[in-house]
C-alpha cells in the first residue's frame, strides 16, 4: 500500500529539515513510538504500540536513516517486527522540502511504502491499511501543530550530508518506476547493514549464516514441560466468566484492560481469536443476561425495541419486526448465514464496527438508536453516530450495545440495497439504506446512508437536503445519486477501487430512491 | 483455563476437559466423531455444521466451553440406528456429492431446513443453503436431493 | 439393529455395468459423515507439527532464533532447514526439478516458504510455539511479475536442477542466472510467411490470474515411523511418486516407504506429487515419532496455486478467414519453485494454437521462476489458460472481418485426420460436433431478447481441447478371493471425481457381476500398483485399460481354472465351486494383472512428433449473458456445455463432472483471485477470497455429453474432469463483447473492469 501526500509548514526549509532530522522530534510525531534507542547515527530501534478497535499490536521496530539531505530530502526504512504473531511491517518513506511561498513556508512531499507480511498480511490488511493511513494523517497533523506551537529546537542536529545512492531519482508520478527504485533503495540498505554481504545481483552470495542450534551436532532440545492427554496450556488460555445481570456483567467488563472483552454470539471475536490477533485474558459472558436484553419488544409509541442480546435469526423471524420495519426482514437472510444467524447477536454485530455489515446501515436509516449500559450509567446515541471509522466505535471498555430502539415507522418506508462484487455471499462492496416519509410523491423527510464502500457507516445529509420537499421523479433520483457520490470518501480495497464505489454508490444510490417512486415498494 | 464440561452428545451424556481456546470440533475429535470437520474455519464453508439445542451452528466458531449444558448433535446422530436418514439417502439417490468433505454440513443443514419449510422452493433452499460451500460445485444436484429428501419425508409420514 | 445390507452376487450375469450410473461406492460413508480422510486419523505418540514461514519474499536467511519456542510446555522438537540437512544431505525435491528445500536452506523465495517446523503434543502450542520464532533476513531484490522475470536481475533460483528423470530437461542442467526453468519451442511451417502473405494481421496480448484450489479438505500428511520402515498416511493424488521421491531423498529402498490414501476431500490438482509428504517424512525420523501437520485454509494459499500467464498470440488470416498462420508466445509465472510447471508450460504449451488447422505455427512458451508461491496444475494442467486466449482472439478477429464467431470457427477447426500442430494426426476427436451441440442448444441463430433499459444481453461461444499427458504407466490388479468376491487394487486416487465406481464398473463388466459386489482397495503402495498420479483427466483412458486387462487376466485364469474341473464357463456357473474343484476347498486367490503404457513418439527438436498424445480431450460452451451497463455486474442467464469424453463409464458421473468442472471455472472467471502486495497474499481466506456458492452457479445449466467412441480405449471412454472448463471464461468475455462492444483482455472479468471498459469505449472513462 501506497500514501502519497503534500502539506505546508510555516517554517524556512533548513528550519523544518533540521526538527525532522531530529529522530526524537520525527518519532513525536508518529503516535504510538517510543523507546527510541540511538544505535548509531543512521539506526534507530523503537517500539510501535498501536490499537485497532480493542485489539492491541506492539512491534519492535528498526529504523534506518537511508540518506539525509539537507535541505531537501529524507529517506528512512523502517521494519517493525509484531510480538505474538509472525509478521513484518516495512515502510519506506521519502520526504521531499521544496521551498513555498518564496522560502518562508515548506512543502513537505512525502510518499510511503508499506507493507505488511504474515498473519496480519494475509487476514488484516484492510485493518491495518486503515491504520496507517490514521497515522499517515496523525503525522501531518502533529508535525503541523509542531511548528505553529514551538520555536524551533536550538538543539537539533546538524545537518549531515550522505551522498547520494545512485540511481535514487524520484519519480512520484508513475508508480512502477517508484516501486522499482524502492526496490533498488532496498538493495542500498541491505548491502549497509550487511556490509559482509556480496551484491546480490552477482547472485553468487553463500556466505549467508545461520545461526547453529543450541547443540551444534544436531537440533536443539526442546526443554519444556512434555503435556499429555486433557487440554492443553497454552499462552491463549482466557478466563470465560457468566454474570447474571447488566449490573454484574458491567462491572467484570470495567477497568482499562482492552484484553477483557463481552462474549455473546463470539462469531466475530472466535475469528479474531482464531486468527492470533486477539488474545483475550477474560471473556464475559453475556448469555445469563437474556431475560434483561433479549427479546424484541413493541413500544407503546409503535415503534420496536430490540434487545442488544437478540440473535439475529430471531430479528429475522419476529412479526412485530417485519410489522414495523420490514426493512430487516428482507435483509435478514443475505446478511450472513443461517449458523451465524443462530450464534450472532444484534448488540455484538453493531459493536463490531465492521463497515461491511449490513444492520447498521439499515437500522441507521430508520432512526434507530442504541441504549449504552457502562459504568457511567446508560446512554442513548443514533446509531449512525456509533461510528467513528474503521472498527471504530464510540463504545468504552466497560460499555455494551443493551437495546437498540427503533421508532415508530409510520407513513415512512425504507429500502436497503446490498451490493457484491464477487459472490452472492460475500461483504457488501456498498450497502445502501433510505428510509423516507413520501407525501403524495413527495419527500417529506429522508435518511440516507450508505455503508462498505466508505470507512465507516455514512449518513448523507446533502442527499436528504437536495431530495426534501421535492417530487420524486427519475431525474431526481440521478441527480441524487450523483451528488452522493461527489459527497462521500470512497475506500479502495480488493473489492474495487475508489473510484469504481463511488460509480456503484451513485447508481445504487439512485435506485433506492427509484424504488419509492413506485406505488407500494417496500423492501 | 480448562474445564470439564458435560453434555449431551447424540443423545448420550458426556464429559469432558476441555482448553478455553478451544472449539467445538476440537472436543468433537476427542469422541471419535470426525463428521464434523474445519475447513475454512471461518463459518463460511458449514463442513462443520453442528445442532446445538436444535439450532444449526459452525462447530468452528463455537467455543467448546460454551457446550457446557447444551445438547449436541452431528451428523452421526442421522443413522444412529443404522437406516440411513431420508436426507441422506436423496444425496445418494441424486448423486449430490463428489468428494463428501462438505456433504455432512449439508445433510445437516438439509435436515434442518426441512423441518422449518417441509417443502421449499427453489429460492428458499438456495437462500437456506448459501452459508455451505461446495468446492466440486455439485450445487445442482444438492437442490434435486433437498427436493427429493422433501417428498421421502413427506411419503414416509403419509 | 439394522443389519447392512451386503451387495450379493447376482449369478453370472448381471447385465450392463458400463454405460450405467449405479451410486457410487463410498456413497454411504461420505453422507454419514464416516469417510475416513487423513483429516481424521491419530495415532499414538502422534505430534503435530505447525510451520513458521517466511514474512520476506526473497531474502537471505541471517538468523532464526527458536529458542522461545523450545521452550515452551508441550513443545518436542523446532526444526530449521539445517536440521533436515542433517537427516538429508540434499534436502530437495519436485517431480521436474529438484529445486524445492524441505524447509528453507540458506534463502527465502516467497512470503509463506516454510522455514522452521514446530513439533509439539497439541496443536494449538505448536502454533502458539511457532509464533515465538524470530527469523532475520537480509532482503533481496524480489520479481514477482512473468514478463520482469525474463530479463530480471534478481535471480530466484542461482542454478537450475532439473530432475533426472526428464530427458528433455537435461538440457537446463546447471544453468546459472536465469529465471527461465524451461523454454519450450515448437516450429511448423514458416510462420513469417505467413504474417507477410496475410490479408489481416491480428495480435494481443491476454492475462490469467492466480488462484487457488482450495480443496475443502485442507492438505494434511502423517508420517508413522516403523522401526526400518516409513508409513506416510496423505492426503495425495501421486501416492506413487511420493513413494518413489521419499525414497529418493531418504535414500531408501522404496518398499521401505509405504504411502497409503484414503479418502480425498477435493485435490483439482494441489494435492499432486509432493506437498507436504517430504517435511512430515524427515520430521518423524528426527523426531522418532509420528508427525501429522494440517494444513488450515490460509496455509494452502502459500502452498500451490494456478500459474498466472501472459499470453501474446499473433495470427495471420487470408482473404476468406483462414487462419494461416500464428505465433503464441507464453509465459507461465511458475513461483518461487517449479513443481510440476516445466510439463504445464509444455505438454500444455503445444495446444497453444487451438483446435485449429494452422499450417504455420510457431510456440515459444516459458515457465519461470518468480517470488511468489509455486505454481502447479489446476483442474486443466494449464489449458483454460490458454482457450482464454486463442478463443478471445478468435471472436476478435471475426468481429474484425465482419464474420460471425460461429462460422469463423467452423472454417478453422481441425478435423479427423488433419495434423495438429505438434504434427499428430487428430483422431476420435468430434470437434465439431461439441461445437455444434453447445451452438444449437443456445439458439446462436435465432433472434433473443438483446436488453432493455441499462441490461443489455449477449452470447458468446468457446472451444478448447487438451492433449493427454503422455506417456504415463498405469498398472492394476484384480484378485478374486475363493468365495468368488473381486477387489481391485489400484494406486488412482478417489478425490471425489468417481474413479473407484468408474473402475469399479469395468471390473464388473468384464467379469459379469454388479459394480457394487466390487471392492475397490484404497491406494496403498504396499498393496496397490504403481500409477503415475491422478492427474490431466489420465485416469479413465490410462487406469481403465490397466484394470480392464487385469479383468480380462482375473477372467482368463477363472475360466481356464474352471474349464480345468470340467466346468463349462460360457454356460454360467458359481465361481466359488470352482475354486472347490481346484483347491479341494474353499481356498486359493486368482490374481489378473494388467499394465498399460500408451503408444507415443517424442517430439523432435521443432516439437514434431506422429503421436503425441493417445487422446483428445475437448469442451464447448456457449452462454448467454446479462451486463448491467451502469455498474458493470454480471448474470450468467444461461450457460451450455458439451463435452467429448467418449463413451461415458457412468453419465451421472460425468454429468457431475462436467458441471462441476464449469462452475469452478466460473469462479476463476468471475470472483477468485489471489491478491498480492509485496508478496504476500492479503486474501487468503474464505472471507476475501470468494469460491462459487449455490446462487452464483448459472440460472440455466445444461451439461452434455457427446458420445463418441475413443479407440484404443477401455469401452471407449476418454477423462472428463477438466474439459468443461476450457470453454468458460473466454465464451462470456465473448458474450460480454456482444452485449455492450467491449473487450476484456484479464480475467477475473469483474463488474469494476467491466464498467471500466465500457466507460472507456464511451469516452467517458473512471476518474481515480
Amino acid at each position: 500500500m501506497k500514501f502519497e501526500g503534500r502539506f505546508r509548514i510555516a517554517a524556512p526549509r533548513d528550519e523544518v529539515f533540521a526538527r525532522l532530522n531530529d529522530p526524537q522530534f520525527f518519532v513525536s510525531c508518529l503516535e504510538g513510538v517510543s523507546d527510541l534507542k540511538e544505535i548509531d547515527a543512521d539506526h534507530y530501534t523503537a517500539t510501535l504500540e498501536t490499537r485497532i478497535a480493542y485489539i492491541k499490536f506492539r512491534f519492535d521496530m528498526a529504523v534506518a536513516l537511508l540518506e539525509r539531505t539537507a535541505p531537501e530530502r529524507v529517506v528512512a526504512q523502517l521494519e517493525g517486527t509484531p510480538l505474538g504473531t509472525v509478521g513484518r511491517l516495512t515502510t519506506m518513506a521519502v520526504a521531499n522540502l521544496v521551498d513555498a511561498e518564496g522560502g518562508r513556508e515548506t512543502d513537505i512531499v512525502y510518499e510511503m511504502e508499506v507493507a505488511l507480511t504474515g498473519k496480519l498480511g494475509s487476514l488484516g490488511q484492510p485493518v491495518m491499511k486503515s491504520k496507517a493511513r490514521e497515522m499517515e494523517q496523525g503525522f501531518v497533523r502533529k508535525a503541523s501543530a509542531a511548528f505553529i506551537d514551538e520555536a524551533p529546537a536550538s538543539n537539533a542536529a546538524a545537518p549531515t550530508t550522505k551522498p547520494k545512492p545512485a540511481g535514487t531519482r524520484p519519480v512520484r508520478s508513475r508508480q512502477g518506476v517508484l516501486r522499482l527504485w524502492l526496490a533498488r533503495l532496498a538493495r542500498t540498505i541491505a548491502a549497509r547493514l550487511n556490509p559482509d554481504l556480496p551484491d546480490w545481483q552477482g547472485g553468487q552470495a553463500s556466505e549467508a549464516h545461520v545461526d547453529p542450534p543450541a547443540d551444534a551436532a544436531g537440533p536443539a532440545v526442546a526443554v519444556g514441560t512434555v503435556n499429555r492427554g486433557g487440554a492443553a496450556r497454552t499462552t491463549l488460555d482466557f478466563d470465560l466468566v457468566r454474570p447474571s445481570s447488566v449490573a454484574d456483567a458491567i462491572g467484570l467488563l470495567s477497568g482499562d484492560d482492552p484484553t477483557v472483552r463481552p462474549f455473546s454470539g463470539g462469531t466475530a471475536l472466535m475469528l479474531m481469536m482464531k486468527s492470533g490477533v486477539f488474545k483475550p485474558t477474560r471473556l464475559v459472558d453475556l448469555s445469563g443476561l437474556e431475560s434483561e436484553l433479549g427479546g424484541v419488544a413493541r413500544t407503546g409509541n409503535g415503534g420496536l425495541k430490540i434487545g442488544g442480546l437478540t440473535r439475529l435469526a430471531e430479528l429475522g423471524e419476529n412479526a412485530d419486526v417485519r410489522a414495523i420495519a420490514p426493512v430487516i426482514t428482507h435483509a435478514i437472510p443475505r446478511l450472513s448465514n443461517v449458523r451465524v444467524r443462530n450464534a450472532a447477536r444484534v448488540g455484538g454485530c453493531l459493536a463490531h464496527g465492521d463497515p461491511h455489515m449490513d444492520l447498521p446501515p439499515i437500522l441507521a436509516c430508520l432512526r434507530a438508536e442504541a441504549e449504552i449500559a457502562g459504568p457511567g450509567g446508560t446512554r442513548l446515541l443514533p446509531l449512525e453516530e456509533l461510528y467513528v471509522g474503521y472498527y471504530q466505535t464510540l463504545l468504552v471498555q466497560g460499555e455494551i450495545i443493551a437495546h437498540v430502539h427503533i421508532p415508530s415507522q409510520a407513513s415512512w418506508q425504507s429500502v436497503y440495497r446490498k451490493m457484491t462484487v464477487r459472490t452472492y455471499d460475500d461483504w457488501p462492496a456498498l450497502g445502501v439504506a433510505v428510509s423516507a416519509r413520501l407525501e403524495g410523491g413527495t419527500v417529506r423527510d429522508s435518511r440516507v446512508v450508505v455503508s462498505a464502500a466508505t470507512e465507516k457507516v455514512t449518513r448523507l445529509a446533502d442527499v436528504e437536503a437536495l431530495i426534501r420537499g421535492k417530487e420524486l421523479s427519475a431525474d431526481l433520483c440521478r441527480k441524487a445519486g450523483e451528488l452522493a457520490a461527489e459527497a462521500v470518501d470512497t475506500v479502495s480495497d480488493v473489492q474495487g477501487t475508489a473510484a469504481y464505489k463511488k460509480v456503484l454508490i451513485e447508481v445504487e444510490l439512485g435506485r433506492a430512491l427509484e424504488a419509492f417512486i413506485e406505488e407500494g415498494v417496500v423492501a | 483455563m480448562s474445564k470439564d464440561i458435560a453434555f449431551t452428545l447424540n443423545a448420550r451424556p458426556v464429559s469432558v476437559t476441555v482448553g478455553s481456546h478451544e472449539n467445538a470440533v476440537d472436543v468433537l475429535r476427542r469422541f471419535d466423531l470426525f463428521g464434523a470437520r474445519e475447513s475454512c474455519g471461518q463459518g463460511l464453508c458449514g463442513c462443520c455444521t453442528i445442532r446445538v439445542d436444535g439450532k444449526p451452528l459452525s462447530g468452528c466458531l463455537t467455543l467448546a466451553l460454551k457446550l457446557d449444558g447444551a445438547t449436541v448433535e452431528t451428523v452421526e446422530s442421522l443413522d444412529a440406528d443404522g437406516q440411513l436418514d431420508p436426507v441422506q439417502q436423496a444425496f445418494i439417490d441424486q448423486g449430490a456429492f463428489q468428494c463428501g468433505f462438505c456433504t455432512p454440513g449439508f445433510v445437516m443443514m438439509t435436515k434442518h431446513l426441512l423441518r422449518d419449510h417441509p417443502n421449499p422452493d427453489d429460492e428458499e433452499i438456495r437462500s437456506y443453503l448459501s452459508g455451505n460451500l461446495c468446492r466440486c460445485a455439485t450445487y445442482p444436484e444438492i437442490l434435486k436431493a433437498v427436493k427429493d429428501a422433501a417428498k421421502k419425508i413427506a411419503t414416509a409420514a403419509a | 439393529m439394522k443389519k447392512i445390507d451386503y451387495p450379493q452376487a447376482q449369478g453370472p450375469v448381471a447385465g450392463p455395468q458400463v454405460g450405467t450410473s449405479p451410486p457410487r461406492l463410498e456413497a454411504r460413508r461420505k453422507v454419514t459423515g464416516r469417510a475416513a480422510y487423513v483429516h481424521n486419523m491419530t495415532v499414538p505418540r502422534m505430534l503435530h507439527a505447525k510451520v513458521f514461514r517466511s514474512t520476506v519474499a526473497h531474502g537471505r536467511i541471517r538468523s532464526i532464533d527458536v529458542s522461545e519456542a523450545l521452550a515452551l510446555p508441550g513443545v518436542h522438537w523446532v526444526l530449521t532447514g539445517e536440521d533436515i540437512r542433517e537427516l538429508v544431505p540434499n534436502p530437495y525435491y519436485g517431480p521436474a526439478f529438484h529445486d524445492q528445500p524441505v524447509l528453507a536452506l540458506e534463502k527465502v523465495r516467497y512470503v509463506g516458504e516454510p522455514v522452521a517446523v514446530v513439533l509439539a503434543d497439541d496443536p494449538y502450542v505448536a502454533a502458539d510455539a511457532a509464533n515465538m520464532i524470530v527469523a532475520e533476513y537480509d532482503l533481496l531484490e524480489p520479481v514477482y511479475d512473468e514478463i520482469e522475470a525474463m530479463t530480471s536481475s534478481a535471480i530466484v533460483h542461482e542454478e537450475l536442477k532439473p530432475a533426472g528423470t526428464f530427458p528433455d530437461l537435461k538440457h537446463l542442467n546447471g544453468k546459472r542466472d536465469t529465471n527461465i526453468a524451461l523454454d519450450y519451442h515448437l516450429r511448423r511451417g514458416d510462420v513469417e510467411a505467413a504474417f507477410a502473405g496475410a490479408d489481416r494481421v491480428f495480435e494481443h496480448e491476454f492475462r490469467t490470474q492466480a488462484t487457488m484450489h482450495v480443496p475443502l479438505e485442507p492438505m494434511v500428511s502423517m508420517a508413522v515411523p516403523d522401526d526400518d520402515r516409513l508409513i506416510i498416511h496423505t492426503a495425495s493424488q501421486s501416492p506413487s511418486f511420493v513413494r518413489l521421491e521419499i525414497a529418493r531423498l531418504l535414500g531408501w529402498p522404496e518398499n521401505r516407504v509405504q504411502v497409503k490414501v484414503p479418502h480425498l476431500g477435493g485435490g483439482f490438482g494441489a494435492k499432486l506429487y509432493i506437498k507436504l509428504e517430504a517435511l512430515v517424512a524427515c520430521a518423524a525420523l528426527i523426531a522418532r515419532a509420528p508427525v501429522k501437520l494440517s494444513l488450515t485454509m490460509e496455509e494452502q494459499f502459500y502452498t500451490i496455486t494456478k500459474h498466472p500467464t501472459t499470453f501474446r498470440i499473433k495470427t495471420a488470416v487470408d482473404g476468406e478467414g483462414r487462419i494461416t498462420g500464428r505465433r503464441c508466445q507464453i509465459y507461465w509465472n511458475g513461483g518461487a519453485y517449479a513443481d510440476i510447471g516445466p510439463r504445464v508450460t509444455q505438454k500444455s504449451g503445444f495446444t497453444a494454437p487451438g483446435p485449429y488447422d494452422i499450417d504455420n505455427v510457431e510456440i515459444e512458451s516459458y515457465a519461470l521462476y518468480t517470488n511468489r508461491p509455486p505454481a502447479g496444475a489446476l483442474r486443466g494442467f494449464g489449458i483454460p489458460q490458454l482457450v482464454w486466449a486463442y478463443e478471445s482472439q478468435a471472436d476478435l478477429i471475426a468481429r474484425a472481418l465482419g464474420q460471425d464467431p460461429l462460422e469463423f470457427r467452423r472454417r478453422n477447426l481441425l478435423r479427423d485426420g488433419r495434423p495438429q500442430a505438434t504434427g499428430t494426426i487428430m483422431q476420435d476427436s468430434a470437434i465439431h460436433e461439441t461445437l455444434e451441440l453447445v451452438a444449437e442448444r443456445i439458439g446462436w441463430t435465432e433472434p433473443f431478447d438483446r436488453g432493455t433499459g441499462p441490461v443489455k444481453r449477449g452470447r458468446g461461444i468457446a472451444i478448447g481441447f487438451k492433449a493427454s499427458i503422455s506417456p504415463t504407466t498405469s498398472v492394476a490388479m484384480v484378485t478374486i478371493a475363493a468365495d468368488g468376491s473381486v477387489s481391485l487394487s489400484i494406486s488412482t486416487v478417489d478425490m471425489g471425481q468417481g474413479s473407484d465406481t468408474a473402475m469399479a464398473q469395468i471390473v464388473a463388466e468384464v467379469l459379469g457381476i454388479r459394480t457394487q459386489e466390487v471392492n475397490v482397495v484404497h491406494p496403498d503402495t504396499d498393496a496397490t500398483p504403481y500409477d503415475m498420479a491422478t492427474l490431466g483427466s489420465r485416469s479413465t483412458y490410462h487406469t481403465g485399460n490397466a484394470v480392464k486387462l487385469a479383468a480380462e487376466d482375473a477372467r482368463a485364469k477363472l475360466w481356464a481354472m474352471a474349464r480345468e474341473a470340467g466346468i463349462d464357463p460360457q454356460a454360467g456357473f458359481s465361481r466359488v465351486a470352482v475354486f472347490k474343484a481346484h483347491y479341494g476347498m474353499q481356498a486359493g486367490t486368482i490374481i489378473g494383472t494388467g499394465t498399460f503404457i500408451p503408444d507415443y513418439a517424442p517430439a523432435d527438436a521443432d516439437g514434431q512428433s506422429p503421436l503425441v498424445t493417445p487422446y483428445w480431450m475437448i469442451g464447448a460452451t456457449a452462454v448467454e449473458v446479462e451486463v448491467d451497463t451502469r455498474t458493470g455486474h454480471l448474470r450468467i442467464a444461461r450457460m451450455i456445455n458439451a463435452v467429448d469424453c467418449g463413451k461415458p463409464l457412468n453419465p451421472r458421473i460425468v454429468e457431475t463432472q462436467i458441471s462441476g468442472a464449469a462452475t469452478m471455472q466460473l469462479g476463476f472467471t468471475l470472483s477468485e483471485e489471489m491478491n498480492f502486495e509485496a508478496g504476500q497474499v492479503t486474501n487468503a481466506s474464505f472471507s476475501d477470497y470468494k469460491i462459487p456458492g449455490i446462487h452464483d452457479i448459472p440460472v440455466v445449466m445444461e451439461n452434455h455429453i457427446i458420445e463418441a467412441e475413443q479407440s484404443n480405449a477401455p469401452f471407449g471412454a476418454k477423462g472428463v474432469g477438466e474439459s468443461s472448463t476450457f470453454g468458460i471464461s473466454p465464451s462470456i468475455a465473448n458474450a460480454i463483447e456482444d452485449a455492450v462492444g467491449v473487450r476484456l483482455f484479464e480475467l477475473p472479468l469483474t463488474p469494476e473492469k467491466v464498467l471500466r471498459a465500457i466507460r472507456d469505449a464511451a469516452g467517458n472513462p473512471l476518474k481515480d
